[in-house]
């Protein structure tokens, strides 16, 4: 996870795909495919840019973009 | 692009302008075969982009065949304001009944090109003590050939050296232009007892910005990269991370030998706060501009790399109201590289000045950290003006 | 009153789908700018933030009568770009565009010159006049540009274009507006000059001074202290200078490529020195311009 910014994906409210076109959303490749899954990737968690791209794909509460440092 | 003094008289000649015979000569052995063929009277002239090679003592005139090696070997064991001699251009002598200069550059206060003429050749046109003609030439309109008629009647020609000095500032003119050159300069062009004008020195500097339209010539002469400072090992790795990200771009990193780490803006903001570094007696230990939006990741690595130079405690991080570079962006980088480092950012960064876009976010970001910052309303050298408080 | 434009001024982009034009497109109009068309060759017919696009500056023109171009396409494209907003009598033409072949952007200012434009730059960020247009993109989105520009009695002309915000951003600080500032262009050649504009401002009733920033190389500074000298001003002039450093490293380039000090020409030290001959208040330090306009304006 980044030190700065913190994705989280619930991949149950991301119906139909499981989150698939969060990968190609993201500007700064916050996310990846492992296998089948939805995962995000830590180094580029910190390029996130907070463009929001992600949040309007799913249902509220299925991307959850949190700025540790606000905590 | 500075062209050697073999390259601008290849081009020159392939315009159609005179030449002396001439070799090039990687050796010694090599002269001497040159000066065989050429004939006795040869000059040696090593082939270093800079001017005033004779005055420097680069030039050896040799008339005896024994002499060559003996000059040449004198030579090659010289180096010229710092460049090393590797290459000779092996030339016959010409005697002159008169030197004359011919040069075409860019006149920054008439914003185009002008040509200079002088009947005085053979020093710069700089220390020149005679009348100087000067004609601008238009890039809208042809250049004629009668302007060129009129110079050569003002050098004081008449007859058929009239007719070849019109020609050869027809060449010289057609050569400027067709090359995009910055700078075009024949110097001495002599003019000989049986008549002919010959162009015994010449340089010619392209234009980096159209290179795109030469790139037969850039090829040609092997001028990519040429002219280029040498990097030291620090500047070459700032130049590596520059290229890993094309987001943003951190350009001119410059190493000294100071103890304050520096990440300052681009242009005129760079230059104001350097000078504002130097004035409160701070010891800078690089120069560094960053511009566009560059990634975390390229800030966390310049800012691992300008803390990596042992002698360096702390970097300020400054730039002018910032329109599209991301404060937010910045701030997590620098604090990225430091804590991967292992050091604090509240100590390591003696201040953060850098208001604009995503100041709100930056400032936020910077204050969880322990981070001293400034807003808009602390100027730049203000800023280090209290770095240098905060030192003593 | 400003110099240049007003909130009058029709404006065209010509490279108007390129990325960083089409932004600066939206936050211009934000801001109030009058962007009437657009012009990028083979997009005619699509639109740009709702101004629509052409494919010839003839075209456009046509449909939408302009004063002004910003230029910002890529830099061998720019000469025909230039040519075509001059030919087709554009008054003010601001170049955004860096790198252009010298011999390129002599031939555009030397067309200007005859046909009577005015070239901002190239290498400019361009021309702002707060509270009523912007030519350009200095200052970036409408918000930021709010917040540093104000309108005011005071002129800036910059050979930065990041610093052409800077300094309006100080000024506003402290309480003093700007009347046009003008990110004059950070290239060895220019269309216009700090000396060619000051007439401008001094035409303006509501200018009561005018701040210049300078850097080395180039002889834009040594340029206006001779006029000055020679013919004064009714205009108090307040400059800051950057980068007395470069004195030290002569053929060294810092920032922008005219930024250069070449045999002995365009030191900051003897911008300086000419300057205050010629009765310019020179500010040792950055933070000083505001008082130093406060002092001129009383």
């Amino acid at each position: 996870m980044g030190i700065f910014i913190k994705v989280e994906i619930d991949p149950s409210l991301c119906a139909p795909d499981g989150g698939r076109k969060l990968v190609n959303v993201c500007p700064v490749n916050v996310f990846a495919l492992d296998q089948d899954r939805v995962v995000t990737d830590a180094e580029n968690e910190d390029e996130c840019t907070l463009c929001g791209l992600c949040l309007n794909l799913y249902p509220p509460g299925a991307v959850v973009v949190r700025r540790l440092y606000r905590e | 692009m500075r062209l050697l003094e073999y390259e601008s008289k290849t081009l020159l000649r392939e315009m159609g302008m005179e030449v002396p015979l001439g070799r090039l000569a990687h050796s010694p052995e090599e002269a001497a075969a040159a000066a065989k063929e050429l004939g006795t009277a040869v000059v040696l002239k090593p082939q270093v982009p800079i001017g005033g090679r004779g005055k420097a003592g680069g030039l050896a005139f040799v008339d005896r065949e024994t002499e060559v090696i003996p000059a040449a070997e004198r030579l090659f064991a010289t180096p010229l304001r710092g460049y090393e001699v590797k290459l000779l251009l092996v030339e016959q002598q010409i005697q002159a009944r008169q030197e004359f200069y011919l040069g075409i550059t860019y006149d920054p206060a008439a914003r185009g090109p002008v040509l200079l003429a002088s009947a005085a050749g053979g020093v710069e046109i700089e220390a020149m003590t005679e009348r100087v003609l000067r004609r601008p030439l238009s890039l809208v309109r042809p250049w004629p050939t009668f302007r060129s008629r009129e110079v050569a009647a003002g050098l004081g020609l008449t007859g058929p050296a009239l007719l070849r000095m019109t020609t050869a500032i027809d060449r010289l003119v057609e050569t400027f232009l067709k090359f995009d050159a910055l700078l075009a300069e024949i110097n001495p062009l002599m003019l000989t007892d049986d008549g002919r004008l010959v162009a015994v020195d010449a340089h010619i500097e392209l234009d980096p910005d159209a290179a795109f339209r030469h790139q037969d010539v850039v090829a040609r002469f092997g001028l990519a990269g040429r002219g280029e400072r040498t990097l030291s090992e620090f500047e070459r790795r700032a130049a590596e991370i520059d290229q890993a990200d094309h987001r943003g771009v951190a350009g001119r990193m410059v190493q000294f030998d100071g103890d304050l780490g520096l990440l300052i803006g681009g242009g005129g903001a760079s230059l104001t706060v350097f000078d504002a570094v130097l004035d409160a007696g701070l010891r800078p230990a690089n120069y560094c501009e960053i511009g566009g939006n560059p990634s975390v990741w390229k800030v966390k690595e310049l800012t691992k790399l300008i803390l990596s130079q042992p002698q360096v405690k702390r970097i300020a991080v400054i730039m002018n109201v910032v329109s599209n570079t991301r404060v937010d962006l910045v701030a997590r980088g620098v604090i990225k590289g430091i804590l991967e480092l292992g050091r604090d950012p509240a100590t390591t960064i003696a201040a953060f000045r850098i208001p604009g876009s995503w100041e709100e976010e930056g400032f936020a970001l910077l204050q969880r950290y322990g981070v001293p910052f400034y807003t808009r309303e602390t100027s730049m050298d203000q800023v280090v003006a209290m770095i240098a408080q905060d030192k003593r | 009153m400003a110099i240049l434009a007003d909130e009058r001024t029709r404006i065209i982009v010509q490279g108007i789908t390129g990325r960083e034009a089409a932004t600066f497109t939206a936050e211009s109009l934000a801001y109030g700018a009058r962007i009437v068309a657009g012009v990028t060759p083979g997009k005619g017919g699509q639109e740009v933030h709702g101004v629509p696009v052409y494919d010839t500056v003839a075209a456009a023109l046509a449909d939408h009568p302009a004063e002004a171009t910003v230029i910002s396409v890529p830099a061998p494209l720019l000469k025909d770009a230039a040519l075509e907003a001059i030919e087709n009598g554009l008054q003010l033409v601001v170049i955004v565009t860096e790198r252009i072949p010298r011999r390129d952007i002599a031939e555009v200012l030397e067309l200007a010159r005859e046909r009577g434009s005015r070239v901002i730059g190239p290498n400019s960020l361009g021309v702002i006049s707060p509270g009523k247009t912007r030519v350009g993109m200095c200052g970036g989105s409408a918000d930021a540009v709010r917040r540093a520009y104000t309108p005011g009695p005071v002129g800036v002309m910059s050979r930065s274009g990041g610093m052409t915000t800077e300094i309006a951003s100080l000024l506003t600080h402290a309480g003093l507006g700007q009347s046009t500032c003008v990110s004059v262009g950070g290239d060895p050649i220019v269309g216009s000059t700090f000396l060619e504009l000051l007439p401008l401002y001094e035409a303006d009733p509501e200018t009561r001074a005018v701040v210049i920033f300078g850097e080395p190389g180039s002889t834009m500074e040594e340029a206006l202290a001779a006029h000055l000298a020679a013919y004064g001003s009714r205009l108090p002039i307040i400059a800051f200078i950057a980068g007395r450093f470069a004195d030290r490293m002569p053929g060294v380039r810092f920032g922008h490529a005219a930024a250069i000090v070449e045999g002995g020409r365009g030191s900051p030290a003897a911008k300086i020195a000419a300057l205050r001959q010629a009765g310019v208040r020179v500010a040792d330090h950055l933070r000083d311009l505001p008082s130093l306009v406060q002092e001129a304006i009383g």
